[in-house]
């Protein structure tokens, strides 16, 4: 059989042609998203246009939060079934989960030295942020260090359900204790919409990272399966591994 | 820099970490597709 026809071949390319189509439309979407927070939502009459550094925040900072959680109920997966179809979820979670985190931390501060005139403050809600993303970190690296995919996926769901305990502790802390980090915002009409489209655009290119990652880990996985020893090695020598 | 200046410098950050890790994971599953073609010719 040539090789362009075996259904791995195939599949591949297929794949790579729907991920193609759906990056460049979520490039389409925050460029479009971009364009109504410039242009349509009025500047917010307090904080003046750095608010509108609020459209990408608020939405990452939701995700992110998600993601977590999809670790935790992926570590509880793979704890209660031994799957490692679990592990390869939480991981994939994990990653996106350090990457939100990443982007809340850089994006707050870019509107902290604005609006508050300072970069970082030990806040509740900054300090239990500034917890959540090295937790996950850690979870990477701890994720890195173990041997053997069993053992690996143990040791990381363990570690997953546990680092789920910071999540309810940023969502509630500016809510429960004097914050400087607003708890909620009222918004005017075109503001909501415009949080509505950034809300739609982030959650597709966050749960799209999620899910392509997740893809990617099942396919060396099958690879490994089907007896293709040493595949592991290969692909991370090549860079694959990300 | 300005106001807008860090905003449009959060949204520029944004969509360069989202689309490059994306790019990061659509080139790995490119370069898979290799190794897998690779490995079935030699066998």
């Amino acid at each position: 059989m040539e090789i362009s026809d075996s259904p791995m071949a195939i599949g591949g390319k297929m794949s790579g042609r729907f991920w193609a189509t759906y990056w460049t439309a979520v490039a389409g979407g925050l460029a479009g998203a971009a364009a109504l927070a410039w242009w349509y939502a009025p500047t917010e009459a307090t904080m003046g246009v750095v608010q509108k550094i609020f459209y990408l925040h608020l939405p990452v900072a939701i995700n992110t939060l998600l993601a977590c959680g999809v670790v935790f109920v992926a570590s509880l997966g793979y704890l209660w079934r031994r799957r490692l179809w679990w592990d390869d979820l939480a991981s994939a979670a994990g990653k996106v989960a350090v990457l939100g985190a990443s982007l809340v931390l850089a994006t707050g501060m870019m509107w902290g030295h604005v609006a508050w005139g300072v970069w970082w403050t030990w806040s509740p809600r900054l300090t239990f942020s500034l917890v959540l993303w090295l937790l996950y970190v850690v979870y990477l690296v701890t994720r890195a260090s173990v041997e053997g995919a069993q053992r690996r996926a143990l040791v990381a769901a363990v570690y997953g359900v546990l680092a789920f305990l910071d999540v309810p502790l940023v969502y509630l802390s500016a809510k429960l204790m004097p914050d400087i980090h607003p708890a909620s915002i009222t918004l005017a009409g075109p503001m909501q919409l415009t949080l509505a489209a950034w809300g739609v655009v982030v959650t597709a290119a966050l749960a799209g990272l999620m899910a392509a990652r997740f893809e990617l880990a099942q396919r060396q996985r099958k690879r490994e399966k089907a007896g293709d020893e040493g595949a592991e090695e290969e692909v991370k020598l090549q860079g694959v591994a990300v | 820099m300005s106001a807008a200046g860090w905003v449009i410098a959060a949204y520029v950050l944004g969509a360069a970490v989202i689309l490059g890790y994306a790019g990061k994971i659509w080139v790995g599953a490119r370069r898979l597709d290799r190794v897998q073609a690779q490995r079935r010719t030699r066998t």
